[in-house]
């Protein structure tokens, strides 16, 4: 077991020069991109300001910030997964603070959302390292009540706020249950970890099933309720990940199968806005003015963005209705082009590889757990948006993690980020285990920020 | 409020003239880094990632993932970087959307060619504008329309539309086009090249022949229904279109395409098909023509023959046919004859025929997803049996039907064909498609060498030609107001086995035989004399 765990902190650590590297060509990247954007609006006619620089030098200041709190705490995991997360957070603020002005406000948050996200990614993984993770585990009932008494808020208070859930620097609480649910969840399968193990979908654990289709049936009704198609996927998808990983038996892909027949045929029955998304996205020139204009304009966007992109600050995102949220990866592919939303790609799958690795290295099941749900989360929101906005799903209203606008959601993914590298740090969710391997590392790691 | 300096130095540099050409350095510095920081990052294998390490997330998520990711990737391939192909979305762009810079602004509309691949339409650009160039002008203006972008669209122009702004990738110099126009966003790309059934050929010579008079001359390819020649005159010019034209002032109506939206009294052509009604109801027997006519009752004008009227002007009187046949009759048109033949036929029969041909419905002689260009339907008085003398002037062409001279071609043409009616279109790609069936292959044997005889010794003798043998039948249809009579002629040829449908009609020409007869006859002998219509 030690041995084993000994290798991984040898691979997870590799000298301080190479990451050295990465940091700086992620700081380079946002600044060419700073220059790009701010160049594209000089020259549109705009007066330069010093508060068109905050946003970069704001993320600058907490990243190197973030950087030297993780060093001097000791971060002892994979240190590919934070550079990963940085650069994606460099996408975003680049991608935000371009469309800052031509496209709905921000609410005067806009800089400050990012760093703040900072904040909470680094609160977040201190709560959760060391084994500190174990200790959310009693508290699995208490976050479904939340998540029920959330959703159930909104519904009794929503008309009154419902302009200001959409304020991009305002809240949304529902965003929450993006924590709340895996958590939740988590807690309830450990709590009946034997009862769960190797059952498939055709001889499930009946108690522990019933249990879990009244909670899923309350929870799925609210948000049905509270008409958040987006949610109630994302969240159904998580937990039919999570059932996999828990029974470790792939007949549960079953469910999900059957859950979207069920919910299509929903969809269409009774939901007025959902028939429409769907038409949309099986023909969207049959309404081209109608139901069709958002994704025909996205598309627009794509295709005159093209192969390599207008580059970056030089697309129309105000030709794009909701541009901020649910298409910004349209808004992204004008100005980065073909070859740029690739590369997106191929760095929301790095994210994810290192992410589902975090699972994988937890030696107790609520943590794997835990960092499962979590993963799945990342992965369901950004294939179900990129792929709304290319017309391979209908459109779902759910966000893109760090690059859509909206305050509330690159929170929630900071704190998920945060809590994935709490957890990503070797033995992290065994407090008996974990000290050995920690013991060595963190000496190790400050001799050699001291050295610099 | 926090002070908000303005940054001069900053915005000197970003505004210079140089900034945009290490713009567009940086704007590849980016891409390259990104991309090199992707390769960086890989380098290092995560732990947990190792077969006996993977707990919770197994391989196969990962497989599934890297597939969906795949799939986005096609997807969004389709949209952006071969969306030159889906003529839909390339439409949708060029309506719709605001961003100067999309390439799909510069796509130009393809090429229109008539059935040789005689180029008609062709979008030049002069000065970096592209416009539309209609290389002949007025010539087949009505079939082909325009696409100008004040007064917007109509005919072919219209109807195609779509067809002329996608890409064709069947051919690998196809794809090499698209990679080049993804390289080179600046490109000015043209879209397919769309082929019509219209006969430059005689196009050319049919307006030629009809010159300053108002009218129209249809030819029509019997068999497949293709339209070789649409004219209609007045025409107006695409390439110089202005506003007075759509006011309504002009005079002459140029816009209007008489060939297929005119209604006029279609006079004795209309006995062609009431001749083919009568038959297939099994007339076989004859009429008594007096010269003082017919009539339904004492309050009604009678129906009397031409040449009682070109007697009476001379001042002589006429005799008459004396009894007659159906050959004889349609031979010297005879009025009286085909009104008595048309009460006795019944409303409900000659109704029938006229819908077989679709006189009631609109034809579409080019569909397209945004605009139609069809032949509008004819105006059909409602007919009844207890009503005889609307039957007797309905069955002489008079009365208050009004035809186009392209459902006139359509009769001829059915009868030509066995009495088969095919749809005329435009359209290359929509050709032999049945509309109905106007009478029985016998019926229209029998007719067809009824209006060869006219042409031998009736009223059409004028075409008898040596070198192509036509059937026909011409009408002067009565106007009122003492104005001229609109003259027509209808038929088809060869008569041996058809190929070609006619129709002329010449507004207030006075006599069919006299003025639409010979532009007809011109139109073929120069066809075979030039090569460029073969027998």
């Amino acid at each position: 077991m030690t041995a084993k765990k000994k290798k991984s902190v040898r691979k997870s650590a590799p000298p301080p020069e190479g990451r050295k590297v990465s940091l700086t060509g992620i700081s380079l990247l946002m600044l060419v991109g700073m220059l790009l954007v701010l160049g594209a609006r000089a020259n549109a006619g705009e007066l330069l300001h010093l508060s068109d620089v905050l946003p970069y030098a704001l993320w600058g200041i907490s990243a190197g910030l973030l950087v030297l709190l993780l060093r001097w705490g000791g971060y002892g995991g994979s240190p590919v997964l934070p550079e990963l997360v940085l650069l994606l957070s460099a996408v975003g603020v680049l991608v935000r603070s371009r469309m800052e002005g031509s496209v709905e406000g921000t609410g005067g948050w806009g800089p400050l959302i990012q760093p703040l996200g900072f904040v909470w990614l680094w609160l977040a993984w201190v709560f959760s390292r060391k084994g500190r993770i174990q200790s959310f585990r009693p508290l699995w009932p208490l976050a479904f009540l939340l998540s029920m008494g959330i959703i159930g808020g909104l519904i009794v208070l929503g008309s009154n706020f419902r302009g200001a859930f959409y304020g991009p620097g305002g809240l949304t609480p529902s965003e929450l249950l993006k924590l709340l649910v895996p958590l939740a969840l988590a807690g309830f399968f450990v709590a009946a970890e034997k009862k769960w193990e190797r059952k498939g979908f055709w001889n499930p654990p009946v108690g522990q099933s019933l249990q879990l289709l009244v909670a899923w049936g309350l929870l799925c009704g609210l948000l049905v309720l509270q008409r958040d198609l987006g949610l109630l996927v994302l969240l159904s998808l998580m937990l039919v990940v999570m059932l996999i990983s828990v029974t470790r038996s792939w007949s549960w892909g079953l469910l999900l199968a059957g859950a979207i027949a069920g919910g299509g045929w929903l969809v269409l029955e009774y939901m007025d806005h959902g028939a429409r998304r769907l038409q949309a996205w099986r023909d969207p020139f049959a309404d081209p003015t109608g139901s069709g204009w958002q994704v025909l304009q996205g598309l627009s966007g794509l295709y005159a963005g093209g192969l390599t992109g207008t580059g970056l600050g030089a697309g129309a995102p105000e030709r794009l209705p909701i541009a901020g949220s649910d298409f910004v990866y349209a808004v992204y592919g004008e100005e980065l082009g073909y070859v740029g939303c690739i590369m997106l790609l191929i760095l929301f799958a790095l994210l994810l590889r290192r992410a589902a690795a975090v699972a994988n290295i937890q030696t107790e099941t609520f943590a794997g757990l835990f960092a499962t749900g979590l993963t799945a989360i990342l992965a369901v929101q950004v294939l179900v948006n990129i792929s709304g906005v290319v017309t391979l799903l209908p459109i779902t209203g759910i966000t893109l993690p760090f690059i859509s606008q909206g305050g509330s959601s690159i929170w929630v993914t900071s704190v998920q980020f945060g809590l994935l590298l709490g957890m990503a740090e070797p033995g992290g969710s065994n407090r008996k285990t974990k000290s050995k391997p920690k013991a060595k590392t963190r000496p190790k790691k400050k001799t050699a920020s001291k050295r610099k | 409020m926090l002070p908000n300096p303005s940054l001069d130095f900053l915005q000197q540099i970003l505004t210079d003239p140089a900034w945009s050409r290490l713009a567009l350095l940086l704007r590849w510095g980016f891409l390259l880094g990104f991309g090199a920081l992707l390769l960086y990052f890989p380098r290092t294998k995560p732990a947990g990632s190792t077969q006996n390490q993977r707990r919770f997330i197994g391989r196969f998520w990962g497989f599934w993932i890297g597939v969906f990711l795949l799939l986005i990737c096609f997807r969004q391939a389709q949209w952006q970087l071969m969306g030159r192909q889906n003529e839909d979305f390339i439409s949708f762009m060029q309506r719709y959307d605001r961003r100067e810079f999309n390439p799909a602004h510069r796509v130009r509309a393809g090429k229109i060619l008539d059935r040789r691949g005689e180029v008609l339409v062709y979008s030049p650009m002069t000065d970096q504008v592209i416009r539309r160039h209609y290389r002949f002008g007025p010539v087949a203006s009505h079939a082909i329309g325009y696409n100008h972008p004040v007064y917007g669209l109509t005919g072919i122009e219209a109807a195609a539309r779509k067809d002329l702004l996608g890409q064709d990738l069947d051919l690998k110099e196809d794809w090499a086009v698209l990679g080049a126009e993804l390289l080179n966003r600046e490109t000015y790309a043209e879209g397919p090249h769309i082929f019509t059934t219209l006969d430059l050929n005689m196009q050319l010579k049919a307006s030629e022949l009809l010159g300053d008079r108002k009218g129209a001359v249809v030819v029509v390819e019997i068999q497949s229904g293709a339209v070789l020649c649409m004219v209609s005159h007045p025409d107006f010019d695409p390439n110089r279109l202005y506003g007075g034209l759509f006011s309504g002032k002009t005079s002459g109506a140029p816009l209007l395409n008489r060939a297929v939206a005119g209604q006029y009294p279609p006079g004795s052509v209309f006995k062609v098909l009431i001749a083919a009604a009568a038959l297939q109801n099994g007339f076989k027997g004859s009429y008594d023509t007096p010269p003082d006519g017919f009539t339904t009752s004492a309050a009604n004008p009678r129906i009397r023959d031409h040449e009682y009227y070109a007697a009476k002007e001379k001042g002589g009187t006429w005799k008459g046919h004396g009894r007659i046949d159906l050959a004889t009759a349609l031979a010297e048109s005879s009025n009286v004859f085909f009104a008595q033949l048309g009460v006795d036929t019944g409303a409900e029969k000659l109704l029938r025929a006229c819908n077989a041909v679709g006189m009631n419905r609109n034809i579409s002689l080019w569909e397209g997803d945004e605009a139609t260009l069809t032949v509008k339907p004819a105006h059909v008085p409602d007919l009844s049996d207890s009503q005889p003398y609307e039957i007797a002037q309905f069955s002489i062409g008079q009365g208050e039907l009004l035809v186009s001279p392209m459902q006139v071609a359509m009769i001829s043409a059915a009868v030509a064909n066995k009495g088969l009616v095919t749809r005329p279109s435009l359209n290359p790609k929509t050709l032999g498609i049945p509309l109905g069936r106007l009478c029985g292959a016998e019926t229209a044997d029998q007719l067809k060498w009824m209006m060869y005889k006219v042409v031998q010794e009736g009223t059409g003798r004028g075409m008898r030609m040596a070198e192509l043998p036509v059937a026909a039948k011409t009408g002067t249809a009565q106007i009122g107001g003492g104005q001229p009579s609109h003259a027509w002629f209808t038929g088809f040829a060869p008569v041996s086995k058809p190929r070609w449908a006619f129709c002329v009609l010449v507004e207030q020409g006075g006599y069919g035989s006299a003025s639409a007869l010979p532009i007809a006859r011109d139109l073929f002998r120069s066809g075979i004399q030039e090569g460029w219509l073969k027998p």
